[in-house]
């Protein structure tokens, strides 16, 4: 009888082993996650926003990585913003606009094992990749339109906050004034401020009664208010960092687009594809598709015009000419 | 320990131990289940509220574009629509991350709520415009929640597929073992009882040659097949005390079935007789039954008979009590005429007396009268004389020869009344006379009608006695009849149970006869049993032969 007292422990035993052997073990698979500090008005600005968001958008929809923004009317300050994201876990954190870079070197400073993504201007900092763009050549195209259409031979600039960047603008388009026109003025002013349109406006008035037939603003929303002024005026104007014909149709004729979209697309999918991110600084120009002129509304260019235009975009496209020393 | 508790524990101890890994994987289902329902309907939420924002997002575009009552309403409608999905969902939401999302989509969605509310009320495009891209913040945390959520569920389907995985190794390998263990046991066990048996088959198998002298052991063990040794030896020690026992008997057995034999005969021929009786019997039952159900039958027409007879004599009852009514008004209505007559009676011989009276003054009217003629008579004679004496007078006298004159005349005039009255009361003499035989006739008639009444009362008062007899002969009669449907009803019922009597009579002398029959039979059954037990006496005392004993 033992015999079987035995054997009946043993398999008591083995069943009971049996049904405990199973372990769970968890796997997860992690995708990439960014966040994104976005510029000044945030979400809906029409602008550099809006474009660093649908970047992000497609980033998200056609390579599956996950990503999350803050905004200066919630976070108060940058810094707070950028902390956040650094905190939520993100594998890159991008600063939008030249006027972040302090407080993103700060945010960097203290995490080092974070990347960032700086658009628009260029930090140091080993952990900081940067993005900027050559607005003299898109701003060379702009002024090569207004220099070849102008009547009064008088065309104006205005500018957010007297900055290197802005600089950029106003000479590339004051050398494509001059290439094309060589007998045209370019009157510039800078407001000080990117967010007033009112100023923006009686600024666009000043320079209207002085004869200024077409503006180039690159002031951010006090440009929109120059854009405005000047479809009040009848005169023609230029959309900046996006296309902003829609914000004037009968004055818009052309925009400078800076494509942050593309440079941030591109630069993620670098990162997904290969793990991580080959240049600390890029420049992008009209050849890295990083600027482009929108196309022309609302007048016509005549078909030596605009192959003055397509020869232009060729040769800076090909290297063959660059705008700034 | 017996060979049943062995028996039992090794088909117990399996069927144990699956039930308890059957419970286990039961259990394990259905957490799997409800854990799978709740995060497929969180998924479906999920997928409504991304498509509820991005329609939000494009009706503000559209109303940015083209402000119109019709976009209005449909922002209005999304974000309701946006607000309801959101609402179904957060309940199902688990997880510091999906709830994070959560806080983030409610404060946005309240934002945009409120904002474009605003811009909707002012009519502000570029406003509308403006939150229609900020919308897309609130679709990225859809989006992203989508993700945590279609992970989520990633990771449980994986769980899901490892429980189950690992449901169906437990169960194999425990099934696996089971199976092992039991083959084992049951060989192991089976193999020993086995052994065992097939000794004391063999052993039986001696005996069944008929080599009851076959050296038996003793038990070995203490279980079943112990006491089923110990049993055998018992019983092929038996078996060979019985069997010589049963030689013995056979034999005599052959003998006392012959005497049997001859008994059953005789008794089966008593048998036969007792049928017919019984048969006989029977037939005289049924027909007792059958008579007595006609007698049944006759009295309750007897009994519809009394009952006409009573209803009749109830009727004639009536009509003697009406005619005694009728009779006595009758009486009563001679006895007035009676009265009425004697009146006339009495007013006839009042007349009578009248007219006698009368007749009498009558008499003396005509005495009366010719006194009268007497006087007038002399009247004239004297009238007669004084005209003599005045012709005398002469011329003296003529005066009172007028007046003389006109006496005579007045003796003449007296004398002729007088003749007339006497003529009236000769008539009134004979109209009385008259008068007098017409009410003697009435008086007559008046006598014979009082004696006609009388003899109609009398005949009155016997009628009444005779309906008063009639009655009590009609009483008599309701009461005769009410005890002859009594004695009916007596009759009827015994009627009925002699009926059922008989019936039982004759149905009990049918299965007596059946019985009888049986009986018979079974005579027939022993005599012929009695015969083959002799033979099987015989043919056992052949077969005891074989055995060693």
């Amino acid at each position: 009888m033992k015999k079987y007292i035995i054997m009946w422990t043993f398999v008591l035993c083995a069943v009971v082993l049996s049904a405990c052997s199973n372990e769970e073990e968890k796997t997860e698979s992690e995708n990439l996650k960014i966040g994104i500090m976005l510029s000044d008005a945030g979400l809906g600005d029409q602008s550099f926003s809006d474009m660093g968001f649908a970047g992000l958008e497609k980033a998200r929809d056609e390579l599956g990585v996950s990503f999350d923004y803050r905004e200066l009317q919630d976070t108060e300050t940058y810094e707070q913003g950028l902390e956040e994201l650094v905190e939520e876990g993100n594998d890159l954190v991008i600063g939008l606009g030249f006027s972040i870079q302090e407080a993103l070197e700060t945010v960097a400073k203290r995490s080092p094992d974070v990347s960032f993504l700086l658009i628009d201007s260029q930090s140091e900092l080993p952990n900081v990749y940067n993005i900027t763009f050559k607005e003299d050549e898109g701003s060379f195209l702009v002024g090569l339109v207004a220099g070849m259409k102008t009547k009064s031979n008088i065309v104006g600039f205005v500018g957010g906050e007297d900055v290197e960047l802005i600089h950029k603008f106003e000479d590339g388009y004051a050398a494509g004034v001059k290439a094309a026109n060589p007998k045209a003025k370019v009157i510039s002013t800078y407001a000080g401020t990117f967010g007033d349109d009112k100023l923006g406006e009686s600024i666009a008035q000043e320079m209207i009664a002085a004869g200024a037939d077409y503006i180039y603003p690159a002031a951010g929303f006090t440009g929109v208010g120059v854009i405005l002024q000047s479809q009040k005026a009848g005169t023609y104007s230029f959309g900046v960092d996006s296309d902003q014909f829609y914000l004037a149709e009968k004055s818009v004729v052309s925009s400078m687009v800076k494509q942050v979209d593309v440079a941030i697309y591109d630069t993620v999918k670098e990162l997904v594809k290969t793990g991580a991110i080959s240049e600390k600084n890029k420049q992008l120009g009209l050849k890295e598709n990083g600027v482009a002129i929108a196309p022309i509304t609302v007048i016509k260019l005549s078909p030596a015009e605009q192959k003055t235009l397509d020869q232009h975009i060729e040769e800076i496209s090909n290297g063959t000419v660059t705008i700034l020393e | 320990m017996k060979l049943k508790q062995k028996i039992l524990l090794i088909s117990i101890i399996p069927l144990l131990l699956s039930t308890g890994i059957i419970g286990f994987n039961i259990s394990q289902l259905f957490t799997l289940q409800s854990s799978t329902e709740e995060i497929v309907s969180s998924l479906v939420d999920v997928e409504e509220l991304n498509s509820s924002a991005k329609s939000l997002q494009k009706s503000l575009s559209n109303y940015a574009f083209n402000i119109s009552e019709s976009n209005r309403n449909e922002i209005e409608q999304d974000l309701q629509a946006v607000k309801a999905n959101f609402d179904s969902l957060a309940p199902f939401l688990t997880g510091k991350e999906q709830k994070e999302y959560a806080k983030k989509i409610t404060n946005k969605y309240e934002q945009i709520l409120n904002e474009s509310t605003t811009a909707v009320e002012a009519a502000n495009q570029a406003e509308i415009k403006r939150q229609s891209i900020r919308t897309k913040g609130l679709i990225n945390d859809v989006i992203e929640l989508k993700r945590n959520i279609t992970a989520q569920y990633a990771t449980m389907q994986s769980d899901l597929q490892k429980n189950i995985d690992s449901i169906i190794f437990v169960s194999v390998a425990a099934i696996a073992i089971l199976l092992i263990g039991c083959i084992g046991t049951a060989y192991l066990l089976t193999n020993r009882i086995v052994r065992r048996i097939a000794q004391v088959t063999h052993n039986a198998e001696e005996i069944a040659n008929g080599n009851l002298v076959v050296q038996l052991d003793d038990a070995t063990t203490k279980d079943e097949i112990g006491s089923l040794q110990q049993a055998f030896k018992k019983m092929s020690v038996n078996l060979r005390d019985f069997l010589s026992h049963v030689q013995d008997s056979s034999s005599q057995v052959a003998a006392s079935s012959e005497e049997l034999m001859a008994s059953a005969d005789e008794t089966m021929k008593g048998a036969e007789l007792i049928s017919d009786s019984i048969q006989q019997v029977s037939s005289g039952a049924e027909k007792q039954s059958f008579m007595s159900i006609e007698s049944v039958q006759a009295a309750d027409k007897s009994k519809s008979y009394v009952d006409e007879i009573s209803k009749n004599a109830n009727l004639a009852q009536e009509l003697s009590v009406s005619t005694g009514k009728k009779t006595e008004q009758g009486s009563n209505y001679v006895e007035v005429t009676v009265s009425q007559m004697e009146r006339i009676n009495e007013s006839v011989e009042e007349t009578d007396h009248a007219l006698s009276i009368l007749n009498n003054q009558t008499k003396e009217i005509v005495k009366v009268l010719s006194q009268i003629t007497e006087v007038a008579d002399q009247t004239n004679l004297l009238s007669l004389n004084a005209s003599i004496e005045a012709a005398r007078a002469g011329e003296a006298g003529k005066g009172f020869a007028v007046v003389a004159d006109e006496v005579k005349k007045l003796a003449d005039q007296t004398r002729k009344l007088v003749a007339n009255i006497t003529g009236i009361a000769k008539q009134i003499d004979v109209d009385t006379e008259k008068t007098v035989s017409s009410i003697n006739d009435v008086k007559e008639r008046v006598q014979k009608g009082l004696e006609i009444a009388s003899d109609t009362q009398t005949t009155f008062g016997e009628i009444q006695k005779a309906v008063g007899q009639v009655q009590t002969q009609i009483d008599n009669i309701t009461t005769i009849s009410t005890q002859i449907d009594l004695e009916v009803s007596k009759v009827s019922t015994h009627a009925k149970e002699m009926s059922e009597v008989s019936k039982l009579n004759s149905d009990s002398s049918t299965s007596v006869a059946a019985t009888s029959e049986e009986q018979l039979a079974s005579m027939e059954e022993i005599s012929g049993a009695a015969v083959s037990l002799a033979n099987l006496a015989e043919e056992l005392q052949v077969r005891l032969s074989k055995f060693t004993i």
